[in-house]
């Protein structure tokens, strides 16, 4: 076949393979630059804004700290299923504490909900709040955007605030070992059993080869094609040879499936199935709340600011102001109000928490019994960066937020703002 | 009555008149090695570009270094559809009804030899870059149905099997009696069932985009593929027609006789 | 079926070693085999992925139930025809295994590049399931039975049981019991809890489902002998639509017009039709046989 081609012409097709082969190589170690958020950007802001809020969220490190492989990282923090999930969503019946760091370059070491193990999914309840902890192991070298998330049945996965990480050193160096009930330490999860994979499938692999070079041998397709419609060469086209060697295979193959499941159960005695059982996760004891009740809203969207109006009543028995209004992980504070945490100590990513101050109407200590009509005004250039702007094209024109009221000793109260809003287009 | 080759009696003498060979495989070749660097240079760019620039479909460098490459992928592979096409119609053979064997044979060759680069492209489609979307679903939250993965596959590997296809098509019917007298079923449909798999994206991201909020691989959503997906079996019906057509050309294209 | 005499005269060369007939048909053999190689692996490849991929994809997939059940089922779809079209007309009893061999390598290729290179997931997260045992099988008792039928009864049968059979010496590492934070777990479960997966959570597996009532313990057994009930009957539908798709003809056309032939023209028999001209599309019958 090749004597018809030019000896140039196949120099140059393979010095083009040499090169594209060169640049594959090459860059599979390129270096790998800063990445970006995961694509909750894109979901749309009744998704974000009335699902799950995520609070006091903390990382054990720093924004941009640089980790090595196998070192490790703890979120903890809480998130508030809130009151009025969209009914075009599925509700969270079944819920899942996951992680987003782009898959598994960050793995996941232990998982707690309420001090319970959340390795198995959960119900929710609407209007509850539930405490979580993830400790996290750096696995794959590269800059990486690390957030807690909830996965909820049928509705998708709600990401929390992120920071990022850079991690340094090799994924081959990556080692987690775990050991079995019945005493087998696992050096390494990630390549357990894999040198037995890879024989058993080249075993079968070869196997088939041998059958299929047994025929191939053989001039294959025209006269097989007419020896076949012609209808005289049955014991041509399969000899009594080629129906022994079918015998012979046919043996061999029961007798190394039979030979290996007994090697299986005998290295393995005990084994068990999979798990596919749920957790039940109670939320934590009800946050007191301060009773709101939105007028409406609008979005004013050359100077992208939030606005609502409100009237509070406060049904606590000590004086309170409003600190901070936050949705979809942005959060505007008011930080003349005691008992403010912006997260900073917290390692919370600042970015989220808007350089402009939460302006409220009047932020006077409203008395225990009283009520007011309060407009708060949230400015900050989050709203297009994070695209909940974008409400024009949600089905429901609606927001939903935590407010965080504090007393004059510093505690905390936690109420749920939900309500139209209309957009405002001019200045 | 059966025989077997050693006891074939009638003596069949041949006379080679030509020394021309039926086979031509620069296309085979250069058409391979096209579709492997095509397929090469699009892993290459996924593997740093998807990452670094690919997570966040709102992000400007997302605009630059992904979609400028699906509107790439579009004009590239429109043009090259339209062009290859027409251009394989406008240089038909007119006068096909006296096409001599020889000629016809080697016409087959050159037949096989596109639909083998047909086939090696649906490996990216169908194999490769298809599978490979499964992993890159397992990573991001999707947000758009303009994925690197999707703008590769969907936009990228789909295209280029479909032109691929189709020239087979035209050529097959420009350049072969039999495929010209009549329309071969199994090569329309080899031809047609796995373009439609680019029309059934629009079912898939209506699914995904409404739907199931889910990333499984398996659920009927993604049936259409499926189906559309054996259709490239269909290679098997056009061999039974070239394997028919090449038996009855060859004693004169060979100059065979049966001696009496 | 009778030969046209010219497919006669070919057939006595082409069974002369080293003639000019057959070089020419050994090198078209080697031409064509490549093209059913990447045919049939990315067809192959194709269907099974979206149709059992998430089972084949992860370790925490493979549970007794539906993982034994639905992989050889949906895949015996596409194997019983290819096997009949490699049987009908060249009688060459290696279609499924060919289907088996090409779409592991394919899923190898896939789970390196892809899953661990592109998105970073382990091996022990992502190996696939071997199912060249059974589809060797099939072949073995269609070569050594000569009958498609038997096939179907027998070789389907076994295809279905042999797979969590020739499964189990790889899987069984997998299914040793840990500890996790207080509960029990399998190191399957374990893998896919710690390698974390963005849009695969916990509650989306489709795994042991049902009342889960295990008469003691036999639960792959029985979902066993169901894919393989199953895969009895899919076998022989399939041969069937294999058989009939690679042997589609011809239907009419307008455009022959332009390459200089008559409107009234049409494909004979004594062309070598390999399909009937038939109304499929409308088409006028055979005109050999109408005259």
């Amino acid at each position: 076949m090749l004597k018809q081609l030019e000896v140039n012409k196949l120099s140059r097709k393979c010095a083009s393979v040499l090169f594209w082969a060169m640049i594959t190589t090459v860059s599979i170690f390129a270096p790998i630059q800063e990445a970006q958020a995961h694509g909750e950007r894109n979901q749309e802001p009744f998704l974000r804004m009335r699902t799950i809020h995520w609070f006091d969220v903390e990382f054990s490190r720093p924004a941009n700290d640089v980790m090595q492989v196998n070192e490790l990282l703890t979120i903890t923090g809480k998130f508030r299923l809130f009151s009025f999930w969209p009914d075009q969503l599925p509700g969270p019946e079944k819920i899942y504490l996951n992680t987003v760091s782009a898959g598994a370059v960050f793995t996941k070491v232990e998982s707690w909900v309420n001090e319970k193990s959340a390795v198995q999914s959960f119900k929710g309840q609407l209007g509850r709040d539930y405490e979580f902890k993830i400790v996290m192991k750096a696995r794959w070298e590269g800059d990486w955007h690390v957030h807690p998330m909830v996965n909820v049945l049928d509705a998708g996965g709600l990401v929390g605030p992120g920071v990022n990480y850079t991690v340094e050193g090799s994924y081959s160096d990556y080692r987690h070992s775990i050991t079995t009930i019945s005493g087998l330490v696992i050096d390494d999860v990630s390549t357990f059993s894999m040198n037995r994979i890879y024989s058993w499938h080249a075993l079968w692999a070869v196997l088939a080869l041998i059958w299929i070079i047994w025929w191939v041998r053989r001039p294959l397709l025209i006269p097989r094609y007419l020896m076949n419609k012609q209808g005289d060469y049955e014991d041509v086209l399969v000899t009594k040879t080629d129906r022994i060697v079918s015998g012979a295979f046919i043996v061999l193959i029961l007798a190394i499936i039979i030979i290996s499941m007994n090697m299986a159960t005998s290295e393995f005695p005990r084994t068990i199935t999979l798990q596919a059982g749920t957790a039940v996760i109670p939320p934590i004891d009800e946050i007191p709340s301060v009773k709101i009740d939105m007028k409406n809203g609008q979005y004013f969207i050359p100077g992208r600011t939030v606005i609502a109006n409100m009237r509070v009543t406060n049904n606590q028995d000590r004086p309170i102001r409003l600190g901070e209004f936050t949705s979809a992980n942005l959060r505007f504070l008011d930080r003349s109000v005691k008992g403010i945490n912006d997260g900073k100590e917290q390692n919370f990513p600042q970015e989220l928490i808007a350089k402009e101050p939460l302006r409220i109407s009047d932020n006077s200590p409203l008395m225990p019994g009283e009520s007011r009509d309060v407009r708060i005004e949230a400015t900050d250039v989050a709203w297009e960066v994070e695209r909940l702007s974008s409400l024009l094209n949600d089905p429901e024109s609606t927001i939903g937020a935590l407010l965080y009221f504090y007393d004059d000793e510093g505690t905390r109260y936690i109420s749920e703002l939900f309500g139209n809003v209309i957009p405002v287009f001019k200045k | 009555m059966a025989s077997t080759t050693s006891e074939v009696t009638k003596k069949v003498t041949e006379e080679v008149t030509e020394k021309k060979s039926l086979f031509n495989l620069n296309w085979v070749i250069g058409g391979s090695l096209l579709v492997l660097s095509i397929a090469m240079a699009a892993r290459w760019y996924q593997g740093w570009a998807a990452w670094d620039y690919g997570l966040d479909s709102t992000h400007i460098d997302f605009q630059t270094y992904w979609m400028t490459l699906l509107y790439v992928e579009i004009a590239v592979f429109s043009i090259l559809f339209i062009v290859s096409n027409v251009g394989l119609w406008m240089t038909r053979d007119r006068d096909l009804p006296n096409l001599d064997a020889r000629t016809e044979i080697s016409r087959y060759m050159k037949l096989i030899g596109m639909l083998f680069v047909y086939a090696f492209a649906f490996v990216f489609a169908g194999s490769f870059f298809a599978e490979q979307d499964a992993a890159w679903h397992q990573v991001v939250v999707r947000d758009t149905s303009f994925t690197p993965s999707h703008i590769i596959e969907f936009y990228g590997m789909f295209p280029m099997f479909i032109c691929l296809g189709f020239a087979s098509y035209i050529y097959a019917i420009t350049r072969l009696p039999l495929f010209a007298k009549n329309v071969s079923i199994p090569l329309i449909i080899a031809v047609i069932g796995p373009m439609m798999v680019l029309p059934n994206v629009g079912y898939n991201e209506w699914g995904h985009a409404f739907w199931l909020m889910e990333e499984y691989f398996t659920v009927p959503l993604h049936y259409g593929f499926v189906f559309f997906g054996w259709s490239i079996m269909a290679l098997g019906g056009i061999l039974v027609q070239i394997m028919s057509r090449i038996s009855v050309l060859m004693p004169t294209a060979f100059h065979l006789k049966a001696d009496a | 079926m009778a030969l046209l005499p010219n497919q006669e005269i070919s057939l006595k060369a082409l069974l002369i070693p080293d003639s000019e007939a057959s070089k020419f048909s050994r090198k078209l053999d080697f031409l064509i085999l490549p093209i059913v190689v990447f045919a049939i692996m990315a067809a192959v490849h194709i269907h099974f992925m979206l149709t059992a991929g998430d089972w084949d994809f992860w370790v925490d997939w493979k549970d007794r139930q539906f993982w034994i059940t639905v992989s050889p089922v949906v895949l015996m779809i596409i194997l019983g025809a290819i096997q009949a079209i490699f049987w009908v007309h060249f009688r060459l009893p290696i279609g499924a295994t060919v289907c088996g061999l090409l779409l592991i390598l394919g899923e190898w290729i896939n789970r390196y590049f892809g899953f661990f290179l592109w998105s970073h997931f382990p091996m022990s997260l992502i190996w696939p399931a071997t199912m060249i045992a059974g589809c060797m099988f099939l072949d073995l008792v269609l070569g050594l039975t000569r009958n498609h039928l038997m096939v179907s009864v027998f070789g389907a049968l076994g295809y279905a049981l042999l797979f969590p059979a020739a499964n189990w010496f790889i899987l069984a590492p997998f299914r040793l019991p840990m500890e996790l934070q207080g509960s029990m777990i399998s190191v399957a479960d374990y893998i896919g809890f710690h390698f974390t997966r963005t849009a695969t959570p916990e509650y989306l597996r489709i795994i042991e489902r049902g009342t889960l009532r295990t008469f003691g313990g036999e639960s792959t057994i029985i979902a066993a002998f169901f894919a393989g009930f199953l895969s009895m009957i899919l076998h022989f539908m399939w041969w069937n639509i294999g058989s009939y798709i690679s042997n589609l003809g011809w239907a009419k056309t307008s455009l022959k017009t332009s390459m200089g032939f008559h409107k009234d023209d049409q494909v004979t028999r004594e062309e070598g039709l390999g399909g009937p001209v038939e109304g499929i599309m409308g088409g006028p019958t055979d005109p050999s046989e109408a005259k």
